[in-house]
């Protein structure tokens, strides 16, 4: 999610001085007061949402393959539910801490927001490295992490996902451990599974389908024509390799890609089908180039759309100035630091934040959660269809903001979250 | 959100789309060597 808002009164007081690295708390809290400031929020809404609702913390001990107890700290941050049941990941990592789980759930809450998904924002995860467990060590801590949050969670309460250290497996346990308590099979509780107990298609490449359709939404919002767009996506992983195909595919002139091991540049353009993703063969694109850059050049190449779609970030102080197009859509989570986002607004380089671009995969988590609790699975022409719609709406959302405001991207996409989330804090009122 | 750096050749773990199947390995297998189906590294979050 966003490293950081244009923290942005007019005069910007604080973002010369941001640091490059806050806290996923501090970043979050700082996100929201920016957008407070432009929407005259009422004072009571705003201090409900600088904090948590609530955060969980549990002992989490398992049995060791050689018989001893190992013992680990679980955390479930629940921040707002006014919309609906806290959405959001489960990490197992061991730099997992109450405030980041915090501050995370925080960016759920915007992130489910912009995308008018009747969910609120959840974070949670154990402080382990899941390296350094067995499969049925994982299984137990699993099991056990999910016994102690069986009153706290549930399709109507709150509802993991799969994070860093987590997966499919992960939530098929999640998701068996809390049904066998309740003593019904509760496929909703959880998203990200396996297809065969309740999983959607179109998970994977989810990220990356919404990265391509908010890309071809600015453009035709610029009046540029696809066939004449020129586009250069650092990470050729799963969002990044999925966003290029599709814009390619649509006719975007996709001029380099990249993997950890160099990128790929072609002028005429590069055919991205061709081309194997970094999990389908590492180091595809660089071994399939005639022309190979760095991924530092990628990012300065003088281009339409930059997608940043690999790690976060990759846009700072140092390099911002550098930056050639005159478009960045944010596919990875924070790939833009909070001083390159403020040098990018001076120079007028548009960026379309991660917490709208990349949100396709909580889009079908919501899909996911809608076919659970009908009981009825969806085709994937028909996941892309409604995720296609949903992209449109929140991008139609954010476009009357931006128009309306005279803001940034950014800075629009916190306001049509923060007022939705005002709104609905407003008629719900505070009790008791 | 924060996203880990991925170093090249550092053990990664897989999990496939379609089966669940997990694969521990420095280099992606491509495709599930049980299924064929989509990989995706674990290191990454899905929301």
């Amino acid at each position: 999610m966003a490293s950081d808002p244009l923290g942005e009164e007019p005069s910007r007081p604080e973002g010369e001085h941001q640091p490059e690295s806050e806290s996923a708390l501090e970043t979050a809290r700082r996100q929201l007061h920016t957008a407070a400031a432009h929407l005259d929020l009422d004072g009571n809404v705003l201090a409900r949402l600088d904090h948590p609702t609530k955060v969980h913390e549990v002992t989490v001990p398992i049995e060791r393959e050689d018989g001893t107890v190992d013992v680990f700290t679980g955390y479930r941050a629940q921040h707002d539910s006014v919309r609906g049941p806290y959405k959001g990941g489960l990490r197992f990592h061991p730099g997992v801490t109450r405030d980041e789980c915090v501050g995370l759930s925080m960016w759920m809450t915007w992130k489910c927001a912009v995308m008018d998904l009747p969910f609120g924002g959840a974070k949670g995860g154990v402080a382990v490295d899941p390296k350094s467990l067995s499969v049925g060590e994982k299984e137990r801590l699993t099991r056990r992490f999910t016994q102690e949050l069986r009153t706290v969670i549930g399709p109507m309460r709150d509802i993991p996902a799969p994070d860093m250290g987590t997966d499919a497996q992960t939530m098929a346990w999640l998701m068996d451990a809390y049904s066998m308590q309740e003593g019904e099979t509760i496929p909703g509780v959880v998203t990200g599974k396996p297809p065969i107990v309740g999983g959607s298609e179109g998970r994977g490449a989810a990220p990356g389908r919404s990265v391509a359709i908010v890309t071809r939404a600015v453009c035709e919002y610029y009046d540029r024509r696809l066939a004449d767009t020129t586009v250069a996506v650092q990470g050729f992983g799963s969002v990044g390799a999925n966003a290029a195909r599709l814009l390619d595919e649509w006719g975007a002139n996709v001029v380099a890609i990249s993997d950890v091991s160099g990128a790929m540049y072609d002028p005429a353009g590069i055919d991205t089908a061709a081309v194997p993703s970094h999990e389908e063969e590492p180091e595809a694109v660089s071994a399939h180039a005639e022309t190979t850059i760095s991924n530092a050049d990628l990012l300065e190449l003088d281009v339409d759309v930059l997608v940043p779609a690999a790690v976060g970030n990759v846009i700072t102080e140092a390099n911002a100035d550098e930056i050639g197009a005159d478009v960045v859509v944010e596919g990875a989570n924070g790939p833009t630091t909070s001083a390159g986002d403020a040098i990018l607004e001076e120079r007028g380089v548009h960026v379309i934040p991660d917490i709208l671009a990349n949100a396709g995969g909580v889009t079908v988590s919501y899909f996911e959660w809608l076919q659970d609790i009908n009981r009825r699975a969806w085709s994937l022409e028909r996941v892309n269809d409604e995720l296609e719609s949903e992209m449109f709406a929140a991008w139609t959302a954010v476009t009357d903001a931006f128009e309306a405001r005279d803001v940034s991207w950014r800075e629009a996409a916190y306001i049509v979250a923060l007022s939705r989330l005002a709104d609905a804090h407003r008629y719900r009122g505070l009790w008791p | 959100m924060k996203d880990p750096d991925i170093e090249d050749g550092e053990e990664q773990a897989y999990e496939c789309f379609e089966c669940g199947k997990i694969v521990t390995a420095t280099q992606s297998p491509g495709t599930c060597p049980g299924c064929g189906g989509e990989l995706r590294n674990r290191s990454y979050p899905l929301e």
